[in-house]
């Protein structure tokens, strides 16, 4: 018993230190708590995507050296629609970056589809108001023809019609192992208002996609991870149909997950104390 | 198989013209993301919208605010978006119905994505004089509705606002800065108004105080009962008092049109002649834009020439209907003209309200 114990403990020190040690290199973001965005755009002109970081009044993230700006990006364009150039650095707004790692202390569980995950209470579900980081979702897939020269007097519109989100498993990885050849597992999932739960995706299950039947929303869901540990969570975007057809993006977030610092403290006093008793045998028996 | 062909738009038999006029106070919002928040402004609390690009009246907006007058949360709870049965635990008494009945749950997460989804917050960068650490009380103090309608803010089975015994039915504690989401659950359709009375807190020591009052829409796809519901929906209390801006026949923007011509065709009158194609043969048509199911009868009629005022009821068919989601009731409607002398002969649609 105390071997295991102690296996799980080495497991969970390395996990934290190589977190703590990991230096926030310029473009590196990083969220520590409270609330951001992961936040989709589509350049038409050019067929590529944007993926930022959108700064709210709550978010504690480091990191926020490069402010997206639309007409300054190089590839960026003029027919952007909703979103928030910030006023410098780290201010509200949106953010460019290299790599995206939230670093989440947890601690409750909640089974998804018969899977017991360890989540991040996002703004809106269970028990609310805890103050994890909460990575949200920020989809703009619309356009203004008219910025982008369109004589014809062409205003916002669409261009898709929907878009999903799908969890890539094969290039997902759990403490650098494809996700698929390790036994943990994410979850993006929601509270349905009646304390049950509706997984966008949930890697336990053949469920790997979410669709929204919308191209313009901005929504908060749990990350839900099996295990305690450091993942890398490769998504698959895709604008479905519409006015410029399928087109799909890759995305990765990194996740750090670790138990909160208080159940930290809890498990090291109780081994502390394990050992103390241990010791106390061994000088009875000696 | 029919095929509507517009032609010539702008016929003037009803006195409307399109003014540009965005509508009254209390603008449908029904979809994507705002909050209930408070800013400071001459030293008291006021609450507004905080908007996140959300749709209001059909369109994505980006106005960073609107007034609490300025809006309704409208949830359309149609065939599409159902409400949703009340579980039988007892946890959720406070729906206040029974197992198995509808509530009307906006949801916390932007899912459904065809209702509003709407938080709280203290973020307004005119709070920071007051204190960058406070704390901001968001209780509610009264609420007009539905007879028999019951509200709940909540998170699931976590409840922070319920009216079913009374008032005040809650608070809320939000930190500033911050910003949190909920799910608004309404017992009946109908409209309601949310009195909520706002407080800053610093060390416990109430700093500020406000108050406002913010509107919500619940109805289950259908349009407003009757003039007397519209006006109750659109219109801020102190007007619906007044009969010389909410009665029927006021013309409280000075436009020449009247409140009963916004109620039964829509802020933006519209009569379109059109050209309706049918198994090959051409017939002519009128498309307009008008309210259904709401105590009026909206006929379409005929008159040889202008001057007369004998006007009949006009043969003709009902061709095809286009409902307006952001105004449950409006829908746009195209008429087949069967008579053979319009090419001579005046048409209009006339609503006439029954007797109070």
């Amino acid at each position: 018993m105390n071997k295991i114990t102690t296996k799980w403990l080495a497991a969970l020190l390395v996990s934290t230190v190589g977190f703590q040690t990991t230096p926030s290199a310029a473009q590196n973001i990083e969220l520590n708590g409270g609330s951001g965005d992961i936040f989709f755009l589509y350049n038409s002109s050019a067929g590529v995507w944007n993926t930022v970081f959108r700064v709210k009044t709550s978010t504690d993230a480091t990191g926020l050296t490069n402010p997206f700006n639309a007409s300054s990006t190089p590839s960026t364009w003029d027919g952007i629609l909703g979103n928030q150039v910030p006023t410098e650095a780290g201010a509200n707004g949106d953010h460019i970056y290299e790599t995206l790692t939230v670093n989440l202390n947890v601690t409750q569980t909640l089974s998804v589809d018969g899977t017991d995950f360890f989540f991040a209470d996002a703004n809106g579900h269970f028990t609310n108001n805890v103050p994890t980081a909460d990575l949200g979702l920020r989809i703009r897939l619309r356009e203004d023809q008219v910025a982008m020269g369109d004589s014809l007097g062409n205003t916002n519109f669409n261009q898709f019609a929907n878009f999903t989100f799908a969890i890539n498993t094969e290039l997902s990885t759990f403490n650098g192992v494809a996700l698929e050849d390790t036994s943990a597992h994410v979850s993006l999932f929601a509270n349905d208002g009646l304390d049950g739960t509706a997984a966008l995706f949930n890697s336990a299950t053949t469920n790997l996609e979410g669709t929204f039947n919308t191209v313009w929303t901005h929504t908060h869901r749990n990350w839900g991870f099996s295990e305690y540990g450091e993942y890398s969570v490769v998504l698959d975007v895709t604008g479905v149909g519409g006015e410029h057809g399928d087109s799909t993006h890759q995305a990765t977030v990194g996740f750090n997950v670790i138990p909160e610092p208080s159940t930290f403290a809890l498990v090291l006093v109780g081994l502390g104390f394990g050992g103390f008793i241990r010791k106390k045998r061994l000088q009875n028996l000696g | 198989m029919i095929r509507i062909v517009k032609c010539i738009y702008l016929w003037a038999l009803i006195p409307l013209m399109a003014f540009g006029f965005d509508g009254f106070g209390f603008l449908p919002y029904t979809r994507d993301h705002m909050d209930i928040a408070v800013r400071l402004e001459d030293g008291e609390l006021v609450g507004f919208w905080d908007n996140d690009f959300a749709t209001v009246n059909g369109q994505i907006n980006s106005a960073p605010s609107f007034p609490a007058a300025g809006l309704r949360a409208l949830g359309v709870f149609d065939e599409a978006t159902p409400p949703l049965p009340r579980p039988a635990p007892a946890q959720w008494d406070f729906f206040g119905v029974a197992a198995g009945e509808p509530i009307y749950m906006l949801p916390s997460s932007g899912d459904p994505v065809t209702l509003p989804y709407l938080g709280l917050n203290a973020e307004d960068p005119s709070l920071m004089p007051l204190g960058a650490n406070n704390e901001y009380r968001f209780t509610l103090v009264d609420m007009t509705g539905p007879e028999g309608g019951v509200f709940s803010l909540h998170v699931g089975a976590t409840v922070y606002m319920n009216t079913l015994e009374g008032f005040p039915a809650g608070s809320v504690l939000v930190d500033r800065g911050g910003h949190y989401h909920y799910n608004w659950t309404f017992s009946l359709p109908g409209t309601y108004d949310l009195y909520f009375e706002f407080e800053a807190l610093n060390g416990g020591s109430v700093v500020a105080t406000g108050s406002d009052m913010f509107r919500f829409q619940i109805t289950t796809g259908g349009g407003f009962d009757d003039y007397e519901h519209w006006r109750r929906t659109v219109f801020t209390p102190d007007q619906i008092e007044d009969e010389t801006i909410s009665g029927p026949h006021a013309t409280p923007l000075d436009d020449g049109v009247s409140n009963m011509q916004r109620f039964a065709f829509g802020d933006e009158a519209t009569f379109e002649w059109v050209w309706i194609e049918e198994d090959g043969d051409l017939f002519p048509g009128i498309r307009s834009f008008m309210r259904q199911d709401s105590g009026m009868n909206i006929s379409a009629q005929y008159s040889p020439q202008l001057v007369s005022t004998d006007w009949e009821d006009a043969d003709v068919t009902l061709e095809e209907t286009e409902r307006v989601f952001h105004d449950p009731g409006m829908e746009w409607r195209t008429y087949r003209i069967n008579h053979t002398y319009m090419i001579t002969g005046f048409f209009r649609l006339r609503a006439v309200l029954p007797a109070p």
